[in-house]
């Protein structure tokens, strides 16, 4: 059999050398796992949140394990974008590591101001922008819920900046095909979705909600079934690649979602129990392409064969 | 931050009940340099219900194995619980930034129950440096007083209290005591290190205190383990478990 082909294209210029990427805030700026892996091997790296300014996040506690779950109220503490680009990013470049921004703002005009300061910046290979995080008061998740909102900011985002934007979208967006086409006719170049679900958890002898905030965002295997559900629908009607996310544990999750319809992956819960966990991912994505007689990854994309009615 | 992290799957040798709910698992893991009070992070079962790891602290470093005690509180512990010799969990460690000891100093530990364990290695390296550990021991019940036999067993100075027999709690012992000019270290429920700290304000010795807290990957990366400092939040698993109480915001 002919060399295995992994390469995901994004966009023309935009090529993963394998479709498995690590979710924003599961994986640090990257650094912290140096010592257990080549991280140049990753698909791309998307990096913690980045904000205008420094963060600090919600008050403790802020993560409570589910079953087969991990609701998290983080609220996007990150050190801000600038301390990012002048202390991480030089290490992630000299380690030729695939970097992914994702950033977020409160209001439109934070999310065109940090595309800005990123924008040709070396070492930087694409922009993720969050329109979904469901843990902060302002911004976030607001802008993932209604089309005219997310069109705004991702058109603000187009406005200042010519890298790749990659959209990631909410399980919670009342209208999935309207949020694609308000993103797409904004000028996004690719969608990401899931990000975590609105969930929460009672202690019953406080009566009290366990994370600080009340509610919280659901992630790891407990959602996949969710989340795969929605990368199918958002496949069929999307134009642009779709990124699947969703409590991906292990090669045979990330084939689920390539077979929906996902042009790559993102892997997340799983790096934080597993810190290798992405290159077993990818190990497992090859193996199955052994197996299978598939030389070209993208071949599988999209290839679900349905029931016929 | 420690560069002597790994992970790998390790080899149970022994898993023992002390008393019941209590136990002392030995590992076959060999990590090149822990610090006292470090921990690691143990991933019990490889389905996903528990999902993430659990942090331990790390009791002792013997030939051939790592020591940790751990009372079952949940599912995670106790499937540890039921390890038995040959079977396998896979550690992350070690992590944290452990306690500070410069001989200069002359250190006082304070422990609350379970909170005996970063003190055996804080004891030993003491003995290395020429000191004699000093021990405040606070349990619940008498049964528990055997924590410490391993620390008495190394020739510390250990003054015990049990709540159950003697009505007292170990930071009442801390209260009564002269302990000027120590460096005291502690460990133990949440409401214990807060009595400790506000002791050793009043008294004007400094102190540090290892924190417990929830936590899902223990090396910084999810920032789900935030402590309340003076300035801002600090992660438990990376800027701690151990903690200056000058630097703290106590939530009362």
């Amino acid at each position: 059999m002919e060399e295995l082909n992994t390469k995901v294209h994004i966009t023309p210029e935009f090529v993963l050398k394998n479709p498995v990427m690590v979710a924003s805030g599961t994986f640090g700026y990257g650094l912290e796992f140096t010592e257990f892996m080549n991280i140049s091997q990753i698909g791309a790296i998307v990096v913690k949140g980045l904000s205008l300014k420094p963060r600090a996040g919600n008050p403790p506690p802020r993560i409570i394990e589910t079953p087969a779950g991990l609701i998290n109220a983080i609220g996007l503490q990150n050190i801000g974008v600038e301390h990012f680009v002048n202390d991480k990013l030089p290490e992630l470049r000299r380690l030729g590591a695939t970097v992914v921004a994702n950033i977020f703002g409160e209001r439109v005009d934070e999310y065109r101001e940090v595309a800005r300061i990123l924008d040709g910046v070396e070492g930087i290979s694409a922009i993720e922008v969050n329109i979904s995080c469901p843990n902060v008061k302002r911004g976030g998740l607001k802008f993932g819920q209604d089309p005219a909102s997310a069109r705004e900011v991702v058109a603000s985002v187009r406005e200042a900046t010519g890298l790749p934007i990659i959209t990631k979208l909410s399980p919670d967006a009342p209208d999935l095909k309207a949020m694609i086409e308000a993103v797409e006719e904004a000028g996004t170049d690719a969608i990401s979705l899931v990000n975590t679900i609105p969930a929460m958890a009672i202690d019953v002898e406080k009566r009290r909600p366990v994370l600080s905030t009340v509610t919280g965002g659901l992630s790891g295997p407990a959602i996949k079934p969710i989340a795969l559900r929605l990368v199918w629908q958002a496949a069929s009607v999307a134009k642009v690649p779709v990124i699947g996310i969703g409590g991906i544990m292990n090669g045979r999750d990330a084939l689920e979602f390539i077979i929906a319809g996902a042009r790559a992956v993102q892997v997340g819960t799983l790096n934080l129990v597993e810190p290798r966990g992405a290159m077993k991912v990818i190990k497992e994505i090859e193996a199955y392409m052994r197996q299978h007689r598939i030389e070209n990854i993208e071949a599988l994309t999209g290839s679900l064969v349905l029931p016929e009615r | 931050m420690s560069t002597m992290r790994t992970t790998e799957s390790v080899e149970v040798l022994s898993n023992i009940a002390l008393f019941p709910g209590h136990h002392r698992i030995t590992l076959g893991w060999d990590p090149l340099t822990v610090k006292p009070g470090q921990f690691v992070m143990l991933r019990i079962s490889p389905t996903f219900d528990p999902l993430l790891r659990r942090p331990f602290g790390i009791y002792n470093i013997k030939e051939g194995g790592v020591e940790i005690l751990y009372r079952v509180v949940g599912k995670g512990t106790s499937l540890l619980s039921q390890l038995k010799r040959g079977d396998r969990v896979d550690v992350l460690g070690p992590l944290g930034n452990g306690f500070e000891l410069t001989e200069d100093k002359d250190y006082l530990m304070v422990a609350g129950g379970m909170g005996i364990v970063p003190f055996y290695m804080v004891a030993k390296e003491l003995l290395r440096m020429g000191k004699t550990p000093r021990l405040f021991f606070g349990v619940r019940k008498e049964e528990e007083l055997i924590l410490a036999d391993d620390l008495k067993g190394l020739g510390a100075e250990a003054e015990f209290t049990v709540q159950e027999r003697d009505g007292k709690v170990v930071t009442e012992l801390l209260e009564s005591k002269d302990i000027a000019g120590k460096h005291v270290l502690a460990c133990g429920p949440e409401g214990m290190l807060e009595k400790v700290a506000s002791i050793c304000e009043a008294k004007g010795v400094e102190s540090f205190v290892s924190l417990e807290t929830s936590m899902a990957c223990g090396m910084g990366v999810c920032m789900g383990c935030s402590v309340e400092t003076k300035e801002g939040y600090r992660l438990a698993c990376v800027d701690g478990p151990v903690f200056n109480v000058k630097e703290l915001k106590w939530k009362s």
